[in-house]
């Protein structure tokens, strides 16, 4: 009842309250949203990478004549294509690990005398092409196609005859996993979660800076139930939140997947945790001001650190197990993206994300136990 | 309603120091059910770690506290529950509306819905707050923030009511207001209020304790105390320059009386100090001191306080 009381009460002044809850609500939305500007708008130039094998026949090389009409393919004064000689598929390889091209074409030996015979009107073979890059990024699936329509016009320009090309299709890397947009959006739902860190903390302060601690302190009411009445409210923003980032990257094609529980289980454990930083951060603030100040340290770890918004190399400092740990591995959000990371794009279950859901369980005792004794000790003695 | 002397606290040598500051000092003292007790004394004397003592957001360092003859704990809620306190400072959800936030403290004392509503509504109209239920606290006028937080204290209908300077920061209006709403408790409720305003505790306190430097210089009903402690008349003179006060001590010595300058006010007490006018106007006429202004009048509070404590009770 008492819990209630206070949940209820905490809501309301959160809703009043409400620029710090905007900022905490719509942080992860932005950065979905911009994240699919970033990776999934639309780009001028689609980068080609293009390994010639052609040997050329009887002194002609149609594969050079195709690729310049690639290179000055234009459309509103931008270069449709961006093309990239590339040595061999070695190297193509490369370039798209690193995702400095959109596709990759393997132009064969005989390319140049395939066309030049095919000139008679007798098809005595076909060309064999090869195409790679990542199927799930939409600039491959765009890539391919645009080229494959310049390709198939400029051989029938040449030889008149249609479809006498063939393409071999591989993919880069592994083929099932997702685009940047996709990629990044585990990481932005654990990110809305990290957010909580300063509408939470504000809460805890709030009852000390306006001094009403005092009022509750004399009040029947244990310091359990105290705790849990604000956390209660929280935990429910903590959940919207997640709501609306899910809700914002659906709106931009993303697609779940997954065990439920496996989504449900390290978002419940991680809006604990960050209630137990929230209230270690709020032991060292007196008022709302110090929250945005001192509060923003912790934020800029959980953030940057745990792997949220990058991918934050892992540099073993010892191993539980198999397992490794590394230094961000005390950051609770770090177990929550590497299990929605797990749970999202390799569609593990709940087996499979058990070394996070302990690590998540373990870090949010500790932190709701260090940030209960700090508070305690520090702003309701 | 006569007050019924049944003892509703007691309080046995209270101490409690901030580290080398003994903010309060072996306090014994004994208060009556209904009864209007006044805290008097300046900034710093020790009334409001007194009284957060005896709410138990404070721990004393030695001594008792006792709730109708049973000690009680810091810790122990229940027994505290009797007891409402009104804090010196604000305190209220600066974000939650006046019933609101009454409602809230109901509830949290253990008051059901219905309960809590009807009794917050109440409350907001015997302080003339009614037309404000449904504002939110932090817009409202300073003097209506006091009023509210008044109510606060109020609103687990405790058996003691701990009142710490209601009066401070109030508009004039608001101040009389809050005064008979005291008033209207006194009887009901045992209240125990601190104050610096003498003439307000002298007119409607039972008892006054008046506290210096952490130690209880004086106890009893105001009448017993200006008896005690008074010198009877004083005469209060106003003048047109500084004065020198051992000039002047020494142009009155054989008048038996005592004498007290502060810049450019002389106060002159004693017995009889209307038949002895004359004479002290015109040996202060003789000495080349004239007066602007002069009035004779009874003993205060105040004076009483000067007079144990050597020092105004806003020094």
């Amino acid at each position: 009842m008492k819990i209630w009381i206070l949940f209820k009460k905490n809501i309301l002044e959160q809703f009043r309250d409400f620029w710090p809850l905007i900022i905490t609500l719509i942080a992860s939305p932005f950065f979905v949203f911009l994240y699919w500007m970033m990776f999934s708008g639309g780009m001028n130039s689609l980068s080609i990478g293009i390994v010639n094998l052609d040997r050329g026949f009887q002194e002609k090389f149609y594969s050079r004549e195709w690729i310049e009409i690639l290179k000055t393919q234009k459309k509103n004064e931008f270069n449709v294509f961006q093309i990239t000689d590339v040595k061999d598929r070695e190297g193509l390889k490369i370039l798209l690990k690193e995702k400095k091209i959109h596709a990759g074409f393997v132009l064969p030996e005989d390319f140049s005398e395939i066309l030049e015979k095919s000139k008679s009107g007798k098809l005595e073979n076909t060309i064999q092409a090869e195409m790679t890059g990542d199927m799930t990024n939409p600039m491959y699936l765009v890539g391919v196609t645009l080229v494959i329509l310049e390709l198939e016009s400029f051989a029938y320009k040449i030889a008149k005859v249609k479809k006498f090309i063939q393409y071999n299709e591989t993919f880069s890397g592994s083929s099932g996993t997702k685009n940047d947009f996709e990629m990044a959006v585990p990481g932005l739902i654990v990110f809305s979660i990290i957010m909580l860190l300063f509408t939470s903390t504000i809460a805890f302060i709030r009852e000390i800076e306006e001094r009403t601690i005092l009022r509750i302190q004399l009040a029947p009411i244990s310091t359990f139930e105290y705790f849990i009445g604000i956390g209660l409210a929280q935990f429910l923003i903590g959940v919207v939140s997640v709501g609306f980032t899910m809700g914002t990257a659906i709106l931009f094609g993303f697609k779940f997947q997954g065990s439920s529980l496996g989504i449900f289980l390290p978002i419940v454990l991680c809006i604990l945790s960050i209630q137990g930083t929230s209230l270690i951060v709020a032991s060292f603030c007196r008022n709302g001001k110090d929250v945005l100040t001192i509060g923003n340290i912790p934020l800029f770890i959980l953030m940057w650190f745990s792997g949220s918004m990058y991918p934050f190399p892992k540099n073993e400092l010892f191993r539980i197990g198999e397992f490794p740990v590394s230094w961000n591995d005390f950051l609770p959000p770090t177990h929550a993206v590497n299990a929605m990371n797990k749970v999202f794009n390799f569609g593990a279950n709940l087996n499979e994300i058990g070394f996070e859901i302990t690590a998540l369980i373990l870090l949010s005792i500790l932190y709701s136990g260090i940030g209960i004794v700090l508070f305690q000790k520090r702003q309701m003695k | 309603m006569s007050i019924s002397k049944t003892t509703v606290l007691k309080i046995e040598n209270l101490s409690k120091s901030f580290r080398d500051i003994k903010a309060v000092q072996s306090i014994n003292l004994e208060i009556f059910s209904g009864e209007l007790f006044g805290l008097l004394g300046p900034n710093g004397a020790g009334k409001s770690t007194l009284i957060s003592m005896i709410a138990g957001s404070l721990r004393a360092d030695n001594g008792k506290i006792f709730f109708h003859g049973k000690e009680v704990a810091t810790e122990d809620k229940k027994t505290r529950q009797r007891v409402g306190i009104c804090p010196q400072s604000l305190v209220y959800w600066k974000l939650l509306t006046c019933k609101e936030q009454l409602v809230f403290m109901g509830n949290l004392y253990g008051l059901d819905k219905n309960t809590s509503e009807s009794r917050s509504l109440a409350l907001l109209e015997q302080l003339g707050l009614e037309g404000k239920k449904n504002e939110i606290a932090s817009t409202l006028s300073g003097g209506m923030q006091r009023r509210l937080n008044i109510l606060l204290a109020l609103m687990h209908d405790p058996e003691i009511l701990i009142l710490d300077e209601p009066e401070a920061g109030l508009d004039p209006q608001s101040r009389v207001l809050v005064r008979d709403f005291i008033k209207s408790l006194a009887r009901k409720k045992t209240v125990i209020f601190t104050t610096h305003n003498m003439d307000e505790a002298d007119r409607i306190c039972d008892r006054i304790a008046i506290i210096d430097k952490g130690t209880l210089i004086a106890e009893g009903e105001p009448e017993f105390l200006k008896r005690k402690y008074g010198k009877g008349e004083i005469l209060e003179l106003e003048m047109e320059t500084a004065v020198n006060a051992n000039k002047l001590q020494t142009s009155l010595a054989t008048l038996e009386q005592t004498v007290k300058v502060a810049g450019d006010r002389i106060f002159i007490s004693g017995k009889n100090i209307k038949e002895k006018l004359p004479e002290i106007l015109s040996r202060l006429e003789r000495e080349g001191i004239l007066s602007k202004e002069f009035k004779i009048r009874q003993d205060t509070l105040e004076d009483i306080f000067i007079s144990l404590t050597g020092r105004s009770l806003r020094e």
